[in-house]
């Protein structure tokens, strides 16, 4: 399985120019694309489908997939699980843009990267992060979360957000900036209402409070939402093109909380987060996973830039809300990965086709993977949507 | 009557404190615990289920209406085992291997323990052993599988093979549900039925067990 030489016609403008055009609804010279990978996934392209141009990158890819696989991939040991997650960066930075991607995506304001202490205990490996949370991998390959960062009311009222104030923090998107001078570089950025439901107080605690202590938890949001927006300004400042606010609302076919609730909680911080965002000169770009078309009204009405994954199989029908919102706000979807697994390799390029076709009608869709790209997407499938993605960059697809 | 219905209205506000005191003077009043049980907090989970099956109410709304249905049944608990009351059903329940995520999970837990049936949640990131092991222990007649994760959904096999591999795959129900889950995945693993949400998980739990489907 190899996929050669992904770029293949003669482009006209920069990746970055791309984007921008994009979410302008602009003419372009052909539609963008963005990648977003799973870093055990990263080490199994670069091994199997496409090296990488960095040798050194190229020989970590091989030897963590490489234990990784033979030890049974979640049956691996812990350390064979975790060290994948080095690739993180670079597989959605340098690497995605070698793929031909026109967004390198960079983690770095998110949480996932921001590991405070390493650990072993009870033969794991385990992270304290800079927020508080205690994550393990468990048996699986994602750092969840084992304790969160606030248990108490108490603990609501007064926790102190990491110190992000630093330069070196900035330091790898200054790097990549220099490095990529036409690359749409778009780093992830929190918000207010996953990171503190999945992440630092916990699903079930998190959904009560919104009844139990709404006066807590909304000081707690615009703290939140107070402290993001000081590092995306950094980030910007750093040489950022878009901000991907991560920020899940919905799961299959509903809505997290009710539109009201959201509304109230929510939506006035993800506006102010997405004025921050164009004050500071970058675009906004949303990745909300789960049902998103109750939330289209509002996501315009805020100014978002680009809705970001609008999955299928959570109820979204893209060509309808691409119809009705197209105009005002680009979608980045249309690689199915959720549902492209269980698919033949002949119904992924035809499902990434359709929606490539829709996606003509307002020039604002960015050809985007539906989630991060799993190791476990059968190689057929994988194979076929690089070639079919490379077509359409090369224009056979009209 | 009217203090059944006002737990049943309470308990759909979520009061838990006011729904145990509640309780506490329905069996002062010599209300038999199956009436409080059935007429007072599952009748009002049920309504709970029916509204958000509707999209009338969502997560936060179901959580704070179980932990008062929860706090109504764990006073229950030594009078309906003194009276004899015994469960619907037994499902044991968890996320499978690999994968944390766990609020889809929990809301199946809720609605089934709804619907008078008894639950045992083995958490998340369970070994495909575990689910078979439990079943066992509990007797259960349904085993609920949940995974978010597309790297995670097909261990979800391997628990189906452990309940053949031992023979043991007649006598209880396997059902599958998640993000990625679908109808044919279901079929391709020999799982017994994929639920597309919490409350069509419990309606189908139920009727397994009323139906005589499983063991019992």
């Amino acid at each position: 399985m190899k996929v050669e030489n992904m770029i293949v016609h003669k482009e006209q403008m920069t990746c970055r120019e791309r984007i921008h055009a994009t979410a302008r609804g602009l003419p372009v010279d052909r539609v963008p694309v963005m990648y977003w990978l799973n870093p055990h996934e990263v080490c199994r392209m670069m091994v199997e489908m496409q090296p990488g141009r960095n040798l050194y990158w190229n020989w970590l890819a091989h030897f963590l997939w490489g234990k990784f696989s033979r030890g049974g991939r979640f049956n691996a040991p812990n350390l064979w699980r975790a060290l994948p997650f080095l690739l993180s960066d670079y597989g959605n930075g340098e690497y995605a843009l070698e793929l031909g991607a026109d967004i390198a995506i960079i983690s770095h304001l998110a949480t996932n990267s921001n590991v405070g202490r390493m650990y072993w205990r009870d033969h794991q490996l385990k992270v304290l992060d800079m927020f508080g949370i205690y994550r393990s991998l468990g048996n699986g390959i994602y750092w969840d979360v084992e304790t969160p960062a606030i248990k108490t009311v108490e603990e609501l009222k007064e926790y102190r957000f990491p110190d992000f104030t630093d330069d070196k923090h900035y330091a790898g998107i200054k790097k990549m900036r220099k490095a990529y001078p036409g690359a749409c570089i778009a780093v992830e950025a929190l918000s207010v209402q996953d990171m503190p439901s999945t992440q630092m107080l916990g699903m079930a605690p998190f959904m009560m409070a919104l009844y139990d202590n709404p006066v807590e938890l909304k000081h707690f949001m615009q703290r939140l939402r107070d402290w993001s927006i000081d590092m995306i300004r950094r980030g910007v400042k750093a040489g950022v093109d878009t901000v991907m606010i991560c920020d899940d609302y919905g799961y299959t076919g509903r809505t997290l909380i009710s539109m009201d609730m959201w509304k109230e909680f929510t939506y006035p911080h993800l506006k102010r987060i997405i004025e921050a965002i164009h004050d500071a000169g970058a675009l906004a770009m949303l990745h909300s996973c789960g049902f998103q078309t109750p939330f289209l009204d509002y996501y315009v009405e805020a100014g978002l830039d680009v809705l970001q994954a609008f999955q299928p199989k959570a109820g979204n029908d893209f060509p309808s809300a691409y119809e009705k919102y197209g105009d005002r706000l680009a979608f980045a979807t249309g690689i199915d990965i959720q549902m492209g697994e269980q698919m033949s390799p002949q119904e992924m390029r035809e499902s990434i086709l359709r929606n490539y076709q829709v996606g003509k009608l307002h020039r604002r869709h960015i050809l985007a993977t539906t989630h991060m790209l799993q190791y476990t997407m059968p190689a057929e499938n994988l194979s076929v949507m690089f070639e079919t993605v490379r077509e359409i960059q090369a224009g056979l697809h009209g | 009557m009217s203090i059944l219905t006002d737990i049943c209205e309470l308990l759909q506000q979520g009061r838990t404190s006011q729904v145990r005191a509640l309780i506490q003077q329905a069996l002062k009043e010599g209300l038999s615990p199956d009436k409080i049980l059935n007429e007072g907090l599952l009748a009002g989970m049920d309504i709970i289920g029916e509204k958000f099956k509707n999209d009338e109410l969502f997560i936060p709304e179901v959580l704070i209406s179980a932990r008062a249905m929860n706090a109504g049944i764990e006073m229950l608990k030594p009078h309906l085992m003194a009276a004899g009351v015994s469960s619907k059903g037994t499902a044991v329940i968890g996320t499978i291997k690999g994968d944390l995520h766990d609020i889809g999970k929990n809301l199946v837990k809720m609605m089934i323990e709804s619907k008078g049936m008894t639950v045992i949640d083995l958490g998340v990131d369970v070994p495909p052993q575990k689910f078979y092991e439990a079943a066992q222990e509990n007797h259960a007649d349904i085993v609920c599988l949940s995974a978010l994760l597309t790297t995670t959904m097909y261990e979800m096999k391997n628990v189906v093979k452990i309940f053949v591999a031992n023979n043991k795959r007649d006598g209880v129900k396997i059902m599958v549900g998640g993000a990625p889950i679908t109808h044919e995945f279901c079929a391709a693993i020999g799982a017994d039925c994929y639920a597309p949400d919490a409350v069509s998980a419990a309606e189908a739990a139920l009727a397994f067990c009323s139906s005589g489907m499983v063991r019992n």
